[in-house]
């Protein structure tokens, strides 16, 4: 591609972080480090009963005797643990707020440049309910009076644990064991907050429920934890956005979320990822380790994973679905930007155990600078899996000559009856559909984030309304820069 | 005796009751159009005639020949003399047309008692089959349906057709899709085919087919039952009136 | 040089040993089998038939060049075909460079194999039929074959390996090609060793500009076995095509690696894998494509169908892209499952009764790597065999 201006491209990328202030408000941190001690303390400054904090001490020690992983297609420098802080709540009377009045004005305002209208009546003309987590306790949830008329739990994990223990024991580590993974292991021991939501049975939730994370304190890890159960014939549908201060320090977040389906119960879980990604040389940035699993326990249930990652200098995510149930379904819709010297090693697994169980995998990647962006998923079908099947669709568009894309499924099939079907491409941005557009009056620019925006429309229009569109705006942002 | 006696077919599919009672007799010789809008059952019919075991005959007989096709699994059916064109013609990788043609001619040579054909026999079949229904030699060579035009496949239907003699033909929308010249193409070959002996069910939407293939009766399928029955005229009241008069319930 | 290469890698065979499932390239093949096992060098006379398929055969028989059962034809001028062991070349050992213990296993210590080298403009009409008899019990057999096709050159090798049923012997081949630039190589595999052999083989392939190398790979024996099949493009306008067929039944266990390495820019590669499992049997396909960063205009097409007759049978396959240019055309698709119930119906409609229909559609499945063989004799060959090993299946 001829570019007519090289200097203002260069302009472009320098464009800033739009989200990237940092908030101005005392924090209340534990020292850096990690040992018994501080897992204890985390415990202890958040109330918990015993039995939790065993669960996290028993998470802490195994961590200790595990290796991060490293075959991930990213590289970093080696993370120092003992650097991190590991818990970080701002400020504020011992009592918690009863109502939003009560909260930090400052902290109001930061949600507000966020674009996240957290005071009810502006909550989304009154469609959407939003827990926000600020670093690393929940802070206010919106909406939860009318949702408690309908029986539905939506709250910080912290006031689960404290109103329904019985709820979050049964559940907690029920589908990412303690054991799972380096860093959902690392979680285990230290989260410090998160969403929990429990919608009984027969129940439909009538609005989307939403969660927007925030890391704004420096230094600190960010481990929020999520756990939202549909039981029989519920149906919720959850959102998740995040966001993060710009710094020239990486940080970590490493979250677990975990989902559970009941009987013919569905769970649609959206996120929208622009966690800070570092400038364009790659300093500063986000490392993202998470683990998001959900669990099809009942007949007929669906779980359906709707990802838009543009943030983060490193992302490592792999939403999933185990699909135990008779006729259950599991979804992953994921779009994937990576720019400038961004990394994201991302995918799926799915799971088939039950009979007539199916699957679908639609992975859009696309990559520019000198990004490096990986499709890595799992189809496994276990023997007893009937009829199971999987379709999986995982294209990659490359912009410019400095980047690469990557595709690595492993598909796994022990049951003669199953249908597994996997295709990739990876193309470059159409040189010609560019200059259709340029010729139709439209800069290269937006030529670009229109033809990369038709290239996500299966994944986009997954989303709910408000989200795609700003999905699609933040698309755009973050490829600015990229064409050339 | 008929060659097909349909007596009060009902039909489901996936457990949903698509056909009604359908009473339909076609004697050698004829050809029957049957017209209906989308959704009528007019594709549920070709299939349970077929033998398509998706479909399920809850009520009602089917005699072809006099025989009770419950009896006869769908490759029997097509051995015994019934051909179904496919609105929408399976493509085979790997397999060659050719070979596909030779090992469906010689499975119904051997159910009807004759002696198989041997290479030499078969090419000379294709040559004077060519002259009915002309087909180019490329695409015998590849494989079945596969990377064929809409318009090639529904040729290579009605060439398959020419090569298997059929004593029913039933073609199943078999001018969905085509441009004026395909159709010309495929009524031509069907028209050749047709001879004293030899039944056809055209089932389309559209009259256009008919101006090309015209048949001796013309039914009307709404909702699963055959609602009118007449002349060739018929098809042309449709035509104009469309379907609409069904419809009103 | 090749002397001090063979020491090297018997010292890394010795200080590395054979691979544990816990390495990702090995992850899925469990060569403990073959580690576990003490084999012997003990030579004798191998009592296996095959055919010739045309005039140039060389026999190896239990690893030893056979001169009576080879026949070196009227070879054209410019044809040069013996034992490895007796000619000398200084690429020997410069393409497969100690990947794996196999490979450094077969430096160290190969006993024999084929040299065949075609000077530049010579094309050979005749294909070369390289023969393997195994049948000696707790042998070993390291073979070493190197093929060089000369600057516009032309070949056909087709490497056979036969084994007397149920001998217990291990093969660990390792197949070196060079394709100069605007050469030609047609190369196929045909491995029908013993049911209770193991078998491992290397092919590394070179492929200059405007060259084209193509390989079928057509499994049917062994009862734990692997190709390791590596492409690399080094010239610009090169064509790699790598095929294969593996037709697995009871307990085998078989395992397809092939790497394509796209070094430079506008070369094509493409790869079709077709894979018959029954009973307990398991296969394991991964196919990596790079396009390297300044591998612009590259295509790439790669494929992975397998086909699950019974309960027990298992696949895992993993076809992966790993991609530095932006200008490339590259797909990859891998398919799991049972014959198509449409496609039944419709030959049934056709007349054709289901049992001979599922025969059909089994054969076709295969067959459309098959379609992609040039050489005549070789498709004849190996359709006889593929429908040997199916008539087998289905009885």
């Amino acid at each position: 591609m001829k570019i007519e201006d090289e200097k203002s491209f260069d302009e472009l990328g320098d464009k800033e972080y739009k989200y990237g202030f940092v908030t101005d408000i005392e924090s209340d941190s534990l020292p850096p480090g990690l040992n018994e001690d501080i897992v204890r303390a985390i415990s202890k400054r958040k109330d918990e009963p015993e039995w939790l904090t065993d669960w996290r001490v028993k998470a802490y020690h195994h961590w200790t005797t595990l290796e991060e992983p490293t075959w991930a297609k990213v590289e970093f420098p080696p993370i120092d643990y003992q650097a991190l802080s590991y818990y970080s709540a701002p400020k504020q009377k011992i009592d918690a707020p009863k109502s939003l009045d009560e909260i930090d004005p400052e902290l109001l305002e930061t949600y507000k440049k966020l674009g996240i209208p957290l005071h009810e009546q502006e909550v989304f003309a009154g469609v959407v309910a939003v827990d926000a987590v600020f670093d690393s306790v929940s802070v206010a949830t919106t909406f939860k009076g009318k949702l408690e008329e309908m029986g539905i739990i939506f709250g910080s994990f912290s006031d689960a644990v404290k109103e329904h223990p019985e709820l979050v024991k049964k559940y907690l580590g029920s589908v990412v064991p303690y054991k799972d993974n380096y860093y959902a292991t690392l979680n285990s021991a230290v989260f410090s907050d998160g969403s929990f939501c429990y919608v009984p049975p027969g129940v439909r939730c009538p609005m989307e429920l939403s969660t927007y994370f925030r890391i704004n304190a420096a230094n600190t890890g960010q481990f929020e934890r999520t756990l939202l159960i549909a039981d029989e014939g519920a149906y919720v549908s959850y959102l998740e956005g995040c966001t993060a201060p710009q710094r020239d320090e990486n940080q970590l977040h490493a979250a677990v979320v975990e989902l559970v389906a009941h009987k013919d119960a569905q769970i649609k879980y959206s996120t929208v990822q622009n966690w800070y990604p570092g400038d364009k040389d790659g300093k500063g940035g986000i490392y993202n380790f998470v683990t998001k699993r959900g669990h099809c326990r009942g007949d007929n249930s669906k779980i359906s994973w709707t990802q838009v990652e543009t943030g983060s200098a490193i992302t490592w995510k792999y939403p999933s679905c185990i699909l135990k149930g008779d006729n259950s379904v599991g979804e992953f819709y994921s779009v994937a930007v990576t720019n400038n010297m961004q990394q994201a090693d991302t995918g799926t697994k799915m799971i088939h155990i039950g009979k007539n169980t199916s699957s679908t995998i639609i992975s859009k990647g696309i990559s520019a600078g000198k990004a490096q962006n990986s499709y890595r998923g799992m189809v496994k079908v276990v023997e007893t899996a009937e009829n199971a099947r999987n379709f999986s669709q995982c294209d990659s568009m490359l912009i410019g000559d400095q980047c690469g894309a990557h595709t690595f499924p492993y598909i796994d099939v022990s049951n003669p009856t199953a249908q597994v079907e996997h295709e990739a491409t990876t193309t470059k941005i159409g040189e010609d559909q560019i200059f259709y557009c340029n010729q139709r009056g439209l800069d290269t620019e937006e030529a670009v984030t229109m033809i990369v925006n038709g290239f996500c429309k299966e994944v986009f229009r997954e989303l709910p309304m408000e989200f795609a569109v700003e999905a699609q705006k933040l698309l755009g942002i973050s490829l600015e820069g990229s064409v050339g | 005796m008929a060659l097909l006696e349909i007596k009060d077919l009902h039909a489901s599919v996936a457990d949903k009751p698509i056909l009604k009672g359908i009473n339909l007799t076609i004697k050698p010789g004829e050809v029957h159009a049957l017209m209906g809008p989308n959704g009528s059952g007019k594709s549920t019919l070709s299939n349970v005639l077929a033998g398509n075991e998706a479909y399920v005959k809850t009520r009602g007989q089917v005699l072809f020949n006099g025989v009770d096709i419950d009896d006869l699994a769908a490759h029997e059916r097509a051995c015994a003399g019934m051909f179904l064109a496919f609105q929408y013609p399976v493509e085979i990788a790997g397999i060659s047309n050719m070979y596909f043609l030779k090992a469906a001619v010689n499975a119904v040579r051997k159910y009807q008692g004759r002696d198989q054909l041997d290479a030499m026999d078969f090419l000379d079949l294709i040559e004077e089959k060519k002259k009915v229904v002309t087909i180019r030699d490329d695409l015998l060579e590849r494989a079945v349906n596969s990377g064929f035009s809409g318009g090639e496949k529904k040729r290579n239907e009605i060439f398959q057709m020419a090569m298997l003699e059929p004593k029913l033909g039933i073609l199943d929308e078999t001018d969905s899709g085509l441009d004026i010249d395909a159709l010309r193409v495929v009524a031509d070959g069907v028209n050749a085919l047709r001879n004293e002996e030899r039944g056809f069910l055209v089932i389309t939407h559209y009259q256009r087919l008919l101006d090309y293939i015209v048949p001796d009766h013309v039914h009307v399928l709404v909702d699963g039952q055959i609602v009118k029955s007449g002349g060739k005229e018929l098809a042309l009241e449709l035509e104009d009136e469309g379907y609409t008069s069904w419809d009103s319930e | 040089m090749l002397k001090e290469l063979r020491k090297k890698a018997e010292a890394d065979f010795k200080a590395n040993g054979f691979p544990s499932t816990k390495e990702e390239l090995w992850r899925f093949t469990d060569v403990s089998r073959v580690a576990n096992a003490e084999f012997s060098n003990e030579w004798k006379e191998a009592s296996v038939d095959f055919q010739p398929l045309d005039k140039i055969v060389v026999v190896f028989e239990n690893g030893k060049l056979s001169r009576e059962k080879s026949n070196f034809g009227d070879l054209p001028k410019g044809v040069c075909i013996g034992s490895i062991m007796d000619l000398v070349d200084p690429r020997i050992g410069s393409l497969a460079d100690a990947q794996s213990a196999f490979v450094s296993a077969n430096t160290a210590y190969f006993t024999d194999g084929a040299f065949i080298e075609v000077t530049d403009g010579v094309e050979v009409d005749t294909p070369i039929h390289l023969v393997y008899l195994a049948d000696a019990d707790g042998a070993a057999f390291h073979m070493r074959n190197f093929i060089s096709a000369g600057v516009g050159s032309k070949v056909t090798v087709v490497e056979e390996y036969i084994g007397e049923t149920e001998k217990n012997y291990w093969t660990n081949a390792v197949t070196e090609v060079f394709v100069a630039d605007r050469g030609s190589v047609d190369h196929y595999k045909v491995q029908r060793e013993s049911a209770a052999s193991f078998h491992f083989q290397t092919l590394e392939a070179h492929v200059g500009a405007d060259a084209v190398f193509s390989n079928h790979a057509v499994t049917f024996g062994s009862a734990l076995g692997r190709n390791d099949i590596r492409g690399k493009l080094t010239g610009e306008g090169g064509e790699a095509i790598c095929n294969g067929i593996y037709l697995l039944k009871d307990k085998q266990h078989f395992d397809t690696h092939m790497f394509m390495d796209h070094a430079v820019p506008k070369c094509n590669s493409h790869e079709m894998y077709k894979g018959i499992l029954d009973d307990k049997a398991r296969a394991v396909f991964c196919g990596r494509i790079l396009v390297q960063k300044d591998a612009q205009e590259t295509d790439a097409i790669q494929f992975n169908g397998n086909l699950l007759l019974s309960r027990g049978a298992k696949v895992n396959t993993l076809p992966q892209l790993e991609i530095y240019a932006d200008d490339v055309k590259c797909t990859h698709g891998a398919t799991i499952g049972e014959l198509d119930d449409v496609e039944l119906y419709y030959l049934q409609t056709r007349g054709i009764d289901p049992v001979k229909g599922h025969a059909m559609l089994t054969f076709a499945f295969a067959n459309e790597v098959l379609d992609e063989v040039k050489c005549k004799v070789v498709k004849i060959k190996i359709e006889d065999l593929v429908h040997a090993w199916l008539e087998k299946v289905s009885a």
